[in-house]
């Protein structure tokens, strides 16, 4: 058993091996040609060959590992097509994982896979929210904790975070988002929504609130994280208007 | 070691209880995820267009243009179904088949995993095992004796429990493949820029009300974070080989997904701790559910 275990360990590491070699490939394309990448693409060939070998040995000999744990498998309780299927999806997902890429449902799990160099970032993140007054008080709409259970202020249940992430990230600059929220908010007696922007200073541990609505308008560009949030029209309207009034008081 | 390895698992003893826990929990998250509002947003919103499915676009088209309304209604009908556990025989294909169409338009519109990675493989192994010997209305129907400790419980369970470890492990492997990247992603530049960057839209802001350092700055701490994350993800797949280690495991994944709701990712913990009843040994979940 001892040496059953060295051997299953040491396929495992040469199959680790082998997954590497296909993202580094898919990784490294723009300098395939490299010196460097060829070398280290190189040394994992021998790994590969090796393992390849191996499991064809292993197939072909009557006491092989794979052999006996398909027999284990047959006896146990599992029917047939359980098998056939878990196979399907087994294949499947070591396709994804190989070669980095997710085709629903197969995935390959690769949720903040991206790295990021450490480096010291601006002290002050300003995050554009929405804004309104309810009994002449000011409320944000914080949407990313309206997505959460116990944190939520004024959207139901169903509104899930997975509503709350799309309509907070990947659709935040879009007039269709702001719509849906605005019909959503009517029903709870809020007419008009702001943009406001929110600000933290990591260095002094300040969190604010700015309704200034022509400084959003300023400060809404593409650096942001996840890009700019929608200004509905009215507050690039009212904006102008002030403008044009301080124009007008400052040629006075 | 490999004497208790996965496969050998499948022929122990196991719990009609616990499948039934689970069959029933899962009922509810898809019945919860299912009537979620970002369906009917996303038919509003074109969402993210870069995500593949193993549809055709065709398909995909007509799933997300004409058949989804439908589909989503039959998904929380058969998902209720599922709970009561009444004509599971005929329930459990239906709502897999119909649950995997239902998040393709989710999938094609929203680029996350989240919550049909943890939920379509095990509806896939509902079709095949008994998950209503127990607490099911098919079970008081048909009144008859069964041994609730069949292996027949046990290898639903194990596969399961595998499904749990492939999620962690291949999240883990992702992030260290190829192995040069590994050094870059574990000096914590990753965790320092999703903190840095959703710090006001976290839990972090909404309970404590400040930052409790500078996270525009280096800290050890980021590291620490993204390596230990790491560990604890890539050493799931001891699950493979022995399952002395299951509950120390789900534990440490429970506080990793602790962690990150607070730091605004709260999408995973509660489809991880569903899944991961399948790791707590049968025989505990039989004894405590008799005794008690």
């Amino acid at each position: 058993m001892a040496l059953k275990n060295k051997k299953v360990l040491k396929w495992c590491i040469c199959f680790l091996i082998t997954i590497d070699f296909i993202h580094a490939l898919i990784y490294y394309k723009q300098s395939l040609f490299s010196k460097s990448v060829l070398l280290y693409l190189a040394v994992h060939i021998p790994f590969i060959l090796w393992l390849s070998l191996e499991i064809y040995r292993d197939l072909c000999s009557k006491d092989g590992i794979i052999y006996a744990n398909f027999i284990k498998i047959k006896e146990s309780k599992m029917p047939k097509n359980a098998i056939v299927a878990v196979t399907i999806v087994f294949m499947g997902n070591l396709i994804s994982v190989s070669i980095g890429k997710p085709c629903y449902p197969f995935y390959d799990v690769g949720m903040f896979r991206w790295s990021t160099s450490f480096k010291d970032e601006p002290s002050i993140v300003h995050k554009h929210k929405y804004y309104f007054y309810k009994n002449n008080q000011l409320h944000v709409l914080d949407l990313r904790r309206e997505g959460f259970l116990f944190f939520r202020k004024y959207l139901d249940i169903t509104y899930s975070h997975i509503f709350t992430f799309s309509a907070n990230y990947h659709n935040k600059s879009r007039k269709e988002t702001f719509d849906y929220l605005s019909k959503i908010m009517k029903k709870e007696g809020v007419d008009t929504l702001w943009v406001g922007v929110q600000s933290v200073n990591y260095k002094s541990k300040k969190v604010t609130f700015d309704t200034d609505i022509c400084n959003a308008i300023k400060t809404n560009n593409k650096d942001i994280h996840y890009g700019p949030i929608y200004i509905p029209g009215y507050q690039k309207e009212k904006c102008q208007k002030f403008r044009v009034n301080a124009e007008q008081e400052y040629n006075k | 070691m490999l004497n208790k390895n996965i496969i050998n698992r499948l022929s122990l003893p196991g719990s009609a209880y616990q499948l039934a826990v689970i069959r029933i929990l899962f009922g509810i998250q898809i019945l919860f995820s299912s009537s979620s509002k970002i369906f009917d947003f996303l038919k509003n919103v074109p969402g993210t267009d870069y995500t593949l499915t193993i549809f055709p676009n065709f398909i995909q088209n007509y799933i997300n243009i004409y058949a989804i309304d439908v589909i989503q209604i039959s998904v929380q009908i058969l998902s209720i179904f599922l709970i009561l556990g009444l004509f599971l025989r005929w329930v459990t294909p239906l709502l897999f088949i119909s649950f995997i169409l239902q998040f393709s338009f989710l999938y094609s519109k929203f680029d996350a995993p989240i919550p049909w990675l943890y939920i379509w493989f095990p509806l896939l192994i509902f079709i095949y095992s008994d998950t209503g010997a127990v607490w099911s209305v098919d079970s008081i129907l048909k009144k008859t004796k069964k041994s609730l400790t069949s292996s027949k419980y046990r290898w639903p369970i194990e596969l399961l429990s595998g499904w749990w470890a492939y999620i962690y492990f291949a999240a883990g492997l992702a992030k260290v493949l190829p192995f040069p990247k590994a050094l870059q992603w574990i000096d914590g530049g990753t965790s320092q820029k999703i903190i840095y960057d959703r710090y006001l839209d976290s839990g972090f802001h909404f309970i404590f009300g400040e930052p409790f350092f500078d996270y525009s700055q280096y800290n050890v701490i980021f590291s620490i974070l993204t390596i230990g994350s790491l560990l604890i993800e890539i050493s799931v797949i001891m699950i493979f080989f022995t399952n002395k280690f299951n509950l120390i495991l789900l534990v440490l994944i429970l506080c990793m997904h602790s962690f990150l709701f607070l730091t605004g990712v709260p999408g995973f913990g509660f489809l991880g701790l569903i899944l991961g009843l399948s790791l707590i040994n049968p025989s505990y979940f039989h004894q405590y559910i008799k005794h008690s």
